[in-house]
């Protein structure tokens, strides 16, 4: 069984096709990054599998689960692009109201982990709308991973993090053994996060590979994997 | 003046549709003058409506109008070498032209606080009275809420007194009475203020900025949700505090308002409020009595339950609350969170009507107490759908907040499902039966909102649709 089950999926968004007979399979503990050109379906899919958007055609499944459903929302850790937190609520006040609903058990130990390990203690009483964009999104990443989901769907994770915080967040996300899909149109930060690659373009699978192969590919063309990936993507 | 700036700067703040309604609006105001020059008369009775009236939309221009800028004014249109003046002027006449709709809403006062033959000159009073509100508000625009209190809530009682006394040395005189004076005094202030914002206008943006870029801010004690049920945790979320947020961008700053009041707060308020209510019927001549309790089941039973619930979806963060539970019960909780912090609001207003039906013994104010039971809380929990499925302003950080100029389509949806909702709270203060029925198809009304797993799913869809984060 996969943890990651899309399969066939359509959407559409009017006449406009976001989302035509794409098929992603992803096994539970591998980690595989989505990339595209904007506007190719990234975020839809992501959405899709978050159970926030229902395909119009094709079956989805979350370890066996419906995404829409309470099982599936436990173990899914689900990041938006550009993610904001509750604005009126401290850093602390958003960490404990999100756990509390979340049902999280040793919420305490949890929060104060977490306050520590994106070194977000000294902000834990300000409120989030006087936070900078970096420091939101630390806490974004903590509100998303906080009840060790199983199954990552993260967009554009590293988004106005310092580099410093960028290794902390992906060491701490290998340790985890979670399965991960992490959407991002910046080749350096799917390389960073994951071995393995898909590319899509208007809505489909375009290709899926190892990073390596691109790598490859690109030293026998004398041309940067960015090149060889603006090629592939032109290729539709 | 350059016109062609001001058209620019006109068209990015509003649609063409908006400013048709505007100039339907003037036209209508003309039609009302023409009514009044006809039937018009002056009651003195009716001078405490008309100022506060004028007073509370007065209240409403300087606080929310003034500037009204766009990030990409920072980012683009402020970086064109353009006359600063000419700039200022454009979005001060703009400001104008887009609060005028307020206008629309005190203009029917000319039916009944005029004599005939003043009718027009009414017109030229009720315009000059918006130019004070909007030239204040954009002179004090630059200052922290708190300080522009200061100096609106002063002006507001300026504004009220002419209703209580007899008083010719307000604006609103004009309409109390005193005509004359209340015009000359309008005119000659309006011509004041827009002289000030006109000499001082090319400053006003860059003074704005500063304001806007201070930063806040620490609270001084966080709420502990640590060891809550889920039920116990989104209960005290708004048992507990109150909040809302807003924004400004500039460039590539951003100034997020995120204000936020302990509930104790608004009790003391509401306490405040029903001291002042109770008070004001043992003075009150029984011919009044109905006049204030409109006004009363208008603002405390209707307008602020309601808009409680309706503006919480600009607030909301669905990738968080959704993804954490289900949202039937992550709306249906909410809801009932809020309509429980509308119910301690209501609670010294409530025992407010039971004094005074003890006390005076007239049958309205048992009736009040029943309304505002009732009603109130129920229109918070409509006000919550209401807003999840048409008030399309979320707030975040990131991308273009569009004005409530720009979605005059949910505007007009709100008011449509609105309408009969109040309709039936202001007839049932007349008539028994509307009472009983009312209070039997809001409680059903609102509950169908709440339980229904088919209306909460699809307003997660439609905020989802609108890219809710």
């Amino acid at each position: 069984m996969y943890c990651i089950d899309f399969n066939n999926i359509k959407k559409y968004f009017g006449n406009n096709v976001a989302l035509n007979d794409l098929t992603i399979n992803i096994n539970c503990g591998e980690s595989i990054s989505l990339i595209g050109p904007n506007g190719a379906g990234k975020s839809t899919t992501i959405k899709i599998l978050a159970g926030l958007l229902e395909p119009d055609s094709g079956d989805v499944l979350i370890s066996g689960y419906k995404p829409n459903t309470e099982e599936a929302k436990k173990i899914i850790g689900y990041l938006p692009e550009d993610a904001s937190p509750y604005l009126t609520l401290s850093v602390r006040e958003n960490l404990e109201y999100l756990g509390a609903l979340r049902g999280i058990d040793d919420l305490n130990y949890k929060t104060d982990f977490f306050l520590d390990f994106l070194k977000l203690r000294e902000y834990e009483r300000n409120k989030v709308s006087s936070l900078s964009r970096g420091n939101r999104q630390k806490l974004s990443l903590a509100l998303a991973i906080m009840h060790e989901p199983k199954v990552l769907l993260l967009d554009e994770p590293l988004n106005y993090l310092d580099i410093p915080s960028q290794e902390d967040v992906i060491k701490y996300f290998k340790k985890m053994n979670s399965t991960f899909l992490v959407s991002t149109h910046i080749m350096s930060i799917a390389e960073r996060f994951t071995d393995n690659v898909i590319i899509i373009n208007k809505g489909q699978k375009i290709w899926e590979g190892e990073i390596k192969q691109l790598k490859n590919r690109g030293e026998e063309e004398n041309a940067s994997m960015e090149a060889v990936i603006s090629e592939i993507m032109g290729g539709l | 003046m350059n016109i062609k700036l001001l058209k620019f700067v006109l068209k990015t703040r509003v649609t063409s549709g908006y400013m048709i309604l505007i100039f339907i609006f003037y036209f209508l105001q003309i039609v009302y003058a023409v009514m009044a020059y006809f039937v018009g008369r002056t009651v003195k009775s009716e001078f405490l409506l008309a100022a506060s009236l004028i007073a509370f939309v007065s209240f409403m221009e300087i606080s929310l109008a003034g500037f009204n800028y766009k990030k990409s004014d920072f980012d683009f249109l402020f970086m064109i070498p353009l006359n600063k003046n000419d700039l200022a002027k454009s979005f001060f006449i703009t400001s104008i032209l887009i609060s005028s709709l307020f206008n629309f809403f005190i203009s029917y006062i000319l039916l009944f606080t005029e004599h005939g033959y003043f009718a027009f000159l009414g017109l030229i009073d009720i315009f000059a009275i918006l130019v004070i509100n909007i030239s204040l508000s954009t002179i004090l625009r630059k200052y922290p809420l708190r300080t522009r209190l200061f100096v609106i809530i002063p002006l507001i009682i300026w504004y009220v007194i002419p209703g209580i006394i007899n008083f010719p040395f307000s604006p609103v005189s004009a309409f109390t009475g005193h005509i004359y004076y209340g015009t000359f005094i309008s005119l000659i202030l309006s011509f004041l203020l827009v002289l000030y914002v006109y000499n001082k206008s090319g400053n006003l943006p860059s003074t704005y900025y500063k304001f806007m870029t201070r930063r806040s801010s620490q609270i001084k004690e966080n709420v502990s949700f640590s060891g809550m049920s889920t039920t116990k945790a989104i209960l005290s979320f708004n048992l507990k505090m109150l909040g809302g947020v807003s924004i400004m961008r500039m460039g590539s700053t951003t100034k997020v308002y995120a204000p936020r009041f302990k509930v104790t707060y608004t009790l003391i308020l509401s306490m405040g409020l029903a001291v002042a209510y109770t008070v004001l019927f043992f003075y009150l001549p029984k011919s009044m009595y109905f006049i204030v309790e409109i006004y009363y089941l208008l603002y405390a039973v209707i307008i602020y339950p309601f808009t409680k619930g309706y503006s919480a979806s600009s607030t909301e963060r669905l990738w968080l609350s959704i993804m954490a539970m289900p949202s039937y019960k992550y709306f249906r909780l909410n809801a009932i969170g809020k309509s429980l912090s509308t119910g301690i609001f209501l609670v010294p207003l409530i025992i407010g009507n039971l004094i005074l039906f003890v006390i005076i013994g007239n049958i309205l104010f048992i009736k009040m107490f029943a309304i505002t039971m009732a009603f109130g809380m129920l229109f918070t929990i409509i006000g919550y759908y209401i807003g999840g499925f048409y008030n399309t302003r979320q707030i975040t950080d990131l991308g273009e907040l569009s004005g409530y100029a720009r979605h005059s389509l949910g505007n007009v949806i709100t008011v449509v499902i609105l309408f009969p909702l109040i309709l039936i709270a202001i007839l049932s203060v007349f008539l028994n039966l509307v009472l009983y029925i009312g209070i039997i198809a809001l409680l059903i009304f609102s509950f169908s909102l709440i339980l229904s797993k088919k209306i909460n799913k699809k307003m997660q869809d439609r905020m989802i649709k609108r890219d809710f984060v």
